[in-house]
């Protein structure tokens, strides 16, 4: 006879773990930066943002404003500059590796409202609306008017306007005794793409622009066999790796 | 920036428990890392709404099933390493080991490994980190009902693939569940 319990601890018995503080924290400071500086890159990144550029650190932001034309023509992903198919390949790496979602959402104007759910707390939008989901691998979805958590600073939030927005679901406890008041979804600030009728715009850092289509998504540039990043999801040096079976 | 001070010493003290337990929910070590390091920057950038910071842990804990069932090519199938062979499982005498019969963890890792995720990670939770039924609700946000259901068919399962249990667990969760719910 075996008792469930006892052979669980003596599976993982001989297991210890040195926990990984640094590249944890590492790899968390590095998501709030990117989501954070969307919006928020100072004086420079505000002149750029107007003018419908891309800054960061990494090759390339899709800007949350109109884009400027200068540099705009349609164009299928694949024969997209290589800057812009980096940009739909972080993408579809949220998508295919990351547990997001990629929705078109209509933002409507400042995210005012207090929003709590299970043990977290914090303010967003109650009236974010789905205009579509891009369908991907299986998960949860938000469907018609949903709630949104806002970014980590108040200005990094998009303003009033359609875009294409990679979301998770927030995982939140309840807390002891509460209920849930429906659930909350929070976004990746970078990259968002500002969405104009069947395309998405993406600008890069270099000020390359390219108006890429949304609809097809699922069967091009955020297919499963579409590219994605090839970096590691943690810094070099991080306990964790790649599963060799995922 | 929100203060995150504290979420380090969470990790520091926390860590090596959540990683056994990601490491039953998926499978193997490597696998249950990925996890479970997912899981805790997702908690790290949600630090600051985490409003009780006894949460964190069942905050990454939720955080963890929930991608797991998310992400279901995480799912235990093919060849998984580990450093027991099955051959060590007929040994003349393993009463001498701290860890139990060889073969009682081969047997059990097996068994598991072929339960539907949501099976899986309801014995893991209730039996390992030792939730209780209402406690397993919440963090995978379904009713009391589903989980005694998953677990009965996930034991139900169990003794299909030819794994026989001992009576206080196939028959009488009682006394896990008061030891469970009598925890601060």
């Amino acid at each position: 006879m075996t008792d469930l319990k006892q052979a669980f601890d003596e599976i993982v018995a001989d297991e210890n773990f040195d926990a990984p503080l640094a590249a944890v924290v590492g790899a968390g400071q590095k998501r709030l930066r990117r989501r954070t500086w969307l919006r928020s890159g100072g004086a420079a990144g505000s002149a750029l943002a107007v003018a419908g550029l891309a800054i960061g650190a990494g090759a390339f932001r899709a800007s949350p404003v109109a884009p400027a034309p200068a540099f705009a023509s349609d164009t299928d992903a694949a024969s997209a500059p290589q800057c812009v198919r980096d940009a739909l390949a972080e993408a579809n790496g949220l998508i295919q590796k990351g547990f997001h979602e990629a929705v078109v959402v209509d933002i409507s104007g400042a995210p005012t409202a207090d929003l709590t759910f299970g043990m977290t707390a914090g303010h967003g939008w109650t009236d974010a609306k789905a205009v579509a989901v891009i369908p991907g691998p299986p998960g949860d979805a938000p469907t018609g008017t949903f709630r949104l958590w806002e970014g980590v600073t108040p200005d990094a939030n998009p303003q009033p306007g359609r875009y294409l927005m990679l979301l998770f679901l927030d995982n939140s406890p309840k807390a002891p005794g509460g209920s849930y008041d429906g659930p909350v979804w929070g976004f990746t600030q970078a990259p968002i793409f500002p969405v104009t009728g069947d395309n998405i715009s993406v600008t890069c850092a270099d000020g390359t622009q390219a108006q890429v289509p949304w609809t097809d998504a699922a069967t091009t540039w955020l297919a499963p066999a579409a590219p994605v990043p090839t970096r590691g999801h943690y810094p070099p040096g991080a306990a964790a790796t790649e599963s060799p079976r995922s | 920036m929100a203060d995150r001070g504290d979420f380090d010493a969470f990790v520091t003290s926390r860590y090596a428990a959540l990683a056994r337990t990601a490491m039953l929910l998926t499978g193997a070590r490597a696998s249950g890392e990925d996890l479970l390091q997912e899981a805790l920057i997702r908690t790290y950038v949600a630090w600051p709404k985490v409003r009780e910071l006894a949460a964190g842990e069942a905050y990454v804990r939720t955080t963890m099933v929930r991608l797991l069932i998310r992400d279901r090519k995480r799912r235990w199938s093919g060849e998984v390493p580990h450093g027991d062979l099955p051959e060590q499982a007929h040994g003349p005498d393993h009463r001498g080991d701290p860890r139990g019969d060889p073969a009682t963890r081969v047997t059990v890792r097996d068994a598991l490994r072929d339960l539907p995720i949501e099976q899986r990670a309801v014995l893991v939770l209730r039996f390992y980190a030792d939730l209780t039924e209402s406690q397993i609700a919440e963090a995978l946000d379904c009713a009391p009902g589903t989980v005694k259901s998953r677990i009965s068919r996930g034991l139900a399962a169990l003794r299909a693939g030819g794994l026989a249990l001992g009576d206080p667990v196939t028959d009488d969760t009682t006394a896990i569940t008061t030891t469970a719910e009598a925890r601060p």
